[in-house]
């Protein structure tokens, strides 16, 4: 976590792969981010309680106009 | 009959630009839909929370920029309060776009431009595009040396991509216009737009759960 910290001081590490370069700093928040959305879909959602069926709607019903656009 | 006379609610077609805005209006979204309490099971998910976040963060956005604009440039570089709020805007803009980023990705891996929602998707795109136009903008308004590099170092680019002439980065009040009324006025109504078409379609169902694609 100090490491981090410090590395995240200093802007100039850089990380460089072939053509690829990019900061320690940049990588660190993508990662960082990458890790929330994977939580975002494996965590338990609180409040749901048991599944309740709930009507699915994908369509305004009966709509004399059509489909939307 | 003359039509000034003609009774509210009578008149059969589309007579006065007033009622067809009317009725356009009460189309667009469906009856009960627009700020619906119950949701579909699969909307009970972190991943849903990421849309919302992103609106959050814009509105904190909106408003701190707005003190900004109240106090002035020597307000946000020298006053304590001044930096304080200077502060949050820059990190409400990352909380912005972190959270618009994992919106983006949940709705690509979800595929949510299926059943009729094109739009949706392009609107999020614009929505996106035009977050980083303001974004970068927002670099050139800081009024300090950083913002001096970042402008002379973005017209080298811009003017090589060839787009250089129809704007000049160089130009501070220019730059401070486009930051402050121009761009997030496009992201304001792009984000309005973006949310009422969600509610006109509704969530879109799991690729599983989803017969008719
Ligand atoms: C100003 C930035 C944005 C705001 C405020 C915003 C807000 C929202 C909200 C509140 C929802 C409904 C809740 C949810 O499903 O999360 C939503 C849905 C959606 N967003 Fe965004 N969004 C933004 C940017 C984007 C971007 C960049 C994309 C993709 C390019 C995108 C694509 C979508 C799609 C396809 C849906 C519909 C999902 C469905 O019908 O189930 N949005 N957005």
């Amino acid at each position: 976590m100090v490491g981090a910290a410090a590395a995240l001081a200093d802007s100039g590490s850089y990380l460089q792969w072939g053509w690829f370069s990019i900061s320690l700093t940049n990588l660190l928040i993508i990662a960082g981010m990458v890790v929330v959305f994977v939580l975002a879909l494996l965590l338990p959602f609180p409040g749901g309680g048991p599944a309740e069926p709930a009507p699915v709607r994908t369509r305004a019903p009966a709509d004399p106009d059509g489909p939307r656009p | 009959m003359s039509r000034a006379t003609v009774a509210p609610g009578t008149s059969a077609g589309h007579d006065t630009w007033t009622r067809a805005l009317r009725e356009r209006i009460e189309r667009t979204v469906p009856p009960g839909q627009a700020l619906p309490d119950r949701q579909p099971v699969y909307v009970a998910s972190w991943i849903y929370v990421f849309g919302v976040a992103t609106l959050a963060a814009l509105f904190v956005v909106v408003v701190t920029g707005g003190l900004l604009a109240l106090g002035g440039f020597e307000w946000w570089h020298v006053s304590s309060l001044g930096r304080f709020v200077n502060s949050l805007h820059l990190w409400s803009v990352e909380i912005f776009f972190a959270a618009m980023v994992i919106h983006l990705w949940g709705k690509f891996w979800m595929a949510a431009w299926r059943g009729g929602r094109a739009l949706t998707w392009m609107t999020g795109v614009v929505a996106f595009l035009a977050s980083i136009g303001t974004a970068f903008t927002g670099y050139l308004t800081q009024t300090n040396f950083d913002s001096q590099w970042i402008s002379t170092q973005a017209k080298d680019g811009l003017n090589a991509v060839g787009i250089g002439a129809w704007f000049n980065v160089l130009n501070p009040g220019q730059m401070l216009l486009w930051h402050v009324v121009l761009l997030p006025f496009a992201v304001g109504l792009i984000a309005v737009l973006h949310i009422v078409l969600v509610r006109r379609h509704g969530v879109v169902p799991p690729i599983e759960a989803d017969g008719e694609d």
